[in-house]
């Protein structure tokens, strides 16, 4: 590359980054600046003191400890159960021969066919029907399989060798010994790749937390911080620091486990 | 070898289940249609004897002889059906010997508003004059509605799944060939006698609308040439038709009709109340709401071919035990998740569809059909349109974010580590909370203390209100998604150039090739398939965008930034109106299948080629 192109190059990325990442640092200075300061013009980067007491005052504006463990128990429940339905669905599909086998794999598959939007009033009609509106079961339920999770294992499962199962198979392992001792250790990597996906997914969720969980006690952090939004709509500064809570347990999961998240993208996109 | 005959005994015992429990089911449908006629048919025939008996000389009670050749002219309408019984009291006025109604019986309908069912028999309470004090009961005990067990077609089509179950039974273990056309042909005849028994619930239903609008007009008319004070008023018909609706009416049929009206099917009658006088009275059909009924027989119907069919199979593999065990595994293994998907996702497809042909709110129990009259209202509906036009319009942010997203990983693809600072940053808005990113947008495109717009006056351009004019709010939400997407399309990008060899591009850059032209015929086409898995997936989600516009404008200015999703929201939670909703969802699915079939064919070629 020419001297020129590498300049323009390393220009461009730096202009990027800052795209990137000014709004961040803009959100945090924002959050430490009084309420009245925001209003000044022009925008300063640095408030004149830390108002570090925005935290709690927005924290306590609406319980969001409370929507924090909301949170927390929705996307852990589903990773758990994302991970147990895919794991047992796709090793079905993967190691056991069974007549319609590929036929019921698309079958699962034409799932994808229909938008998530498409299945939210009918399941939110379903969920009504069970009486679970308003409940960790009507938050959770849904989301108990991914279609795309049961597709990533089954590739996973598919490269582990054959040999190592039927040395099990011989010593008179049943199907269940195998999966549990042979499959999934060797797995660990596909199903954390699962798991961090499956629980930023979760986390991120707006629209299903927002027409199930009707009282304040139910709420999510997401619905919760678009509720403050429409609380305190002129006092930035309460909602930018709400929305730097809510925003750090997702960048320190990133940044501890951005292997994961980069290859839950690749697998969906190429493999 | 000893297991065969208990699998061909459980077949047996499968079909003979399957049969009675479709008939149980059909003749409980029907009765129950026949219960809800003789309900409705108790408070109409109530109504009229409160409305033509005239009162006793003391109190708001009702002169006993006059209650008694009120009730006894009943029978000797033309075309008058069900037995009636009126109870005075307690004491029965028709046939003094039978036996009283209990007190305890009596009390209790003084406690609820209609009326009750019980051993074949309605009982409507007969409230006084004054509608005040129940002085009495009024027992219909109907005829003629539910067809019997085995009435109608049920008892051919009973016969026919009977030999067909026989003959599937005793083809197993012979010729493949033969057993499938048996097996076959025992499906065949479960769906036949699921639809016979079908017909039989949809006939009693049919007929319990008809006997009623049939009884109701025989009363309405009665009454009019009855009432001592002359012709009654729509007001004093009204507690006859119970529910259903009295409009002034002008044709002279006078047998119960089907009619559209308004768009929602109707049961209509016209009652002729005097020679110049009819009106119209109107009801929603009952065999409207049958059509649930159809699936659970034809499901239960099949339950004996489905026995019937693992019989055959089991019988088959019997000789391998070793894929008999194999498969029993792989069904505990993918229970949880199909049961899963057979309730929370291929369920709602079908209720969507069958909520989209109905007027659902939560809050009204009626839920009547109503055709496609929520399509028709959603073709009308101009938001819709303008919600599909934003919706297309926001997509195009798919193609500028490929490119942005595609420059960045052919010029971040390094392995430096400056390279891979840049890529965390780029990835970073992906990886955080969709809410809070949009609350910080909405805080930089502030009119007036917005960042944006300060950055804008430095190159003295004026400010602008983003989010507050119709013509940029929407171009300043798909600012936003690009800003979070691109970091997401890299990633998929990076990954698609790392799997192109690296030979390629050498070989041509020994030929000379310049970078562009290296881009161009070769990194370009091998990335076609990653291109166009970014650009579908994109369109599907860009398809579904919600929060942003829930959070950054709420569909507004006017309706300049309103979506799919967002009138999806309102028309079901803010307006109530499932049913309309569901038709939207399925608008939505048409709209969309195009590319959500594409992305599931990328798919599947990945699952073939591997």
């Amino acid at each position: 590359m020419t001297k020129a192109g590498e300049r323009l190059a390393i220009g461009l990325a730096l202009l990027a980054t800052l795209a990137m990442v000014l709004p961040f640092l803009y959100m945090l200075a924002t959050a430490l600046t009084g309420e009245w300061e925001a209003f000044r013009y022009p925008p300063a980067l640095i408030p004149a003191r830390a108002h570090l007491e925005n935290f709690p005052a927005a924290l306590t504006a609406l319980p969001f400890d409370r929507f924090f463990l909301n949170s927390a128990i929705l996307a852990t429940c589903v990773v758990v159960g994302q991970l147990f339905t895919s794991a047992t669905a796709a090793y079905a599909f993967a190691r056991l021969r069974f007549p319609g086998r590929d036929r019921l794999f698309l079958c699962f598959l034409s799932v994808l066919l229909v938008p998530a939007l498409v299945l939210l009033v009918p399941r939110f009609l379903i969920v009504n029907a069970l009486g679970w509106v308003d409940s960790y079961a009507g938050l959770i339920s849904t989301e108990l399989v991914s279609v795309w999770g049961i597709f990533l294992l089954r590739q996973f499962f598919r490269t582990i060798p054959r040999e190592l199962e039927d040395a099990a198979r011989l010593d008179g392992a049943g199907e269940w010994t195998i999966f549990r001792r042979v499959v999934l250790p060797l797995s660990k990597p596909a199903l954390a790749t699962l798991a961090v996906v499956a629980f930023v997914d979760q986390w991120k969720s707006f629209l299903w937390p927002l027409v199930i969980a009707r009282s304040t006690e139910m709420q999510v952090v997401e619905v919760g911080l678009a509720n403050l939004h429409g609380l305190y709509y002129a006092n930035w500064p309460y909602q930018m620091a709400a929305a730097v809570t809510a925003t750090v347990p997702l960048l320190l999961l990133y940044l501890v486990a951005q292997r994961y998240f980069v290859r839950g993208i690749e697998m969906t996109g190429v493999t | 070898m000893r297991t065969v005959p208990r699998w061909r005994a459980a077949a047996l015992l499968a079909a003979a289940a399957s049969a009675l429990l479709a008939l149980a089911v059909a003749r409980w449908a029907a009765v129950r249609y026949e219960a809800a006629f003789a309900r409705r048919s108790a408070a109409t025939t109530a109504a009229y004897l409160a409305l033509v008996t005239p009162p006793a000389p003391l109190g708001a009670d009702y002169s006993l002889q006059q209650l008694f050749i009120q009730t006894r002219s009943l029978d000797a309408l033309p075309g008058w059906t069900p037995s009636v019984e009126v109870y005075h009291g307690t004491a029965p006025l028709l046939q003094p010997g039978a036996p009283p109604l209990s007190r305890l019986v009596l009390d209790r309908l003084r406690g609820q508003s209609g009326a009750s069912w019980g051993r074949g028999v309605a009982l409507a309470p007969l409230f006084d004059r004054d509608r005040w004090e129940v002085v009495g009961a009024v027992a219909i005990r109907p005829a003629g509605i539910a067809p019997g067990w085995l009435g109608g077609w049920t008892l051919p089509a009973l016969a026919l799944f009977a030999a067909a179950a026989l003959g599937a039974l005793r083809a197993v273990g012979g010729e493949w060939e033969r057993v499938r056309r048996a097996l076959r042909a025992y499906g065949a005849a479960g769906v036949l006698f699921g639809a016979a028994a079908y017909a039989n619930v949809q006939q009693a239903a049919r007929a319990s609308t008809d006997q009623w609008l049939a009884d109701a007009r025989l009363l309405m008319q009665e009454s009019s040439a009855r009432l001592p004070q002359g012709r009654p008023t729509l007001a004093d018909l009204a507690p006859l038709a119970g529910g259903a609706q009295v409009a002034p009416g002008d044709s002279a049929t006078t047998r119960p009709t089907r009619q559209s009206v308004g768009g929602v099917p109707s049961a209509v009658v016209e009652v002729r109340l005097s020679s110049r006088r009819w009106v119209e009275l109107r009801t929603a059909p009952a065999e409207a709401g049958a059509p649930p009924w159809l699936a659970l027989l034809l499901a239960l119907a099949l339950i004996g071919p489905l026995a019937a069919w693992v019989a055959v199979w089991v019988e088959r593999e019997a000789a391998r035990p070793q894929r008999l065990r194999e498969t029993a595994a792989a069904w505990w293994f993918l229970a949880p998740a199909t049961l899963h998907l057979a309730v929370f996702s291929f369920a709602p497809i079908l209720l969507a569809v069958y909520a989209s042909v109905h007027r659902w709110s939560l809050v009204e129990p009626e839920r009547p059909f109503v055709g496609l009259a929520n399509f028709a209202q959603l073709v009308r509906d101009p938001v819709v349109w303008i919600s599909l036009r934003n919706t297309a319009l926001y997509t195009l942010t798919v193609p500028v974010t490929m490119v942005v997203a595609l420059g960045a990983a052919l010029a971040l693809g390094r392995r430096s580590w400056a390279a891979r600072l840049v890529r965390t940053a780029v990835f970073l808005p992906f990886a955080s909370s969709v809410v809070a990113v949009a609350l910080v947008w909405q805080w930089m495109y502030h009119t007036d203390f917005g960042a944006i717009n300060w950055m804008l006056s430095l190159a003295g351009v004026g400010p602008v209100d983003w989010l507050g004019n119709p013509n940029t709010a929407l171009i300043a939400l798909m600012i936003v998604s690009l800003w979070v997407q691109a970091g997401y399309q890299m990633t998929v990008f990076l990954a698609g150039l790392q799997a192109i060899p690296r030979d390629y591009l050498d070989a041509a850059r020994v030929d000379g090739a310049g970078a562009w032209r290296r881009f161009r015929t070769i990194t370009l086409p091998l990335l076609k398939p990653v291109t166009l898995f970014v650009f579908v997936t994109g369109i599907i989600s860009s398809f579904q965008v919600f929060t942003y516009v829930y959070v950054l404008t709420g569909g507004g200015p006017g309706h300049a930034t309103d979506v799919v999703a967002h009138q999806l929201y309102q028309a079901a939670w803010t307006f109530l109106q499932f049913g309309s909703a569901s038709a939207l969802s399925l608008l939505l699915f048409v709209v969309l299948f195009g590319a959500t079939w594409a992305q599931l064919r990328l798919l599947e070629r990945r699952v073939t080629y591997d």
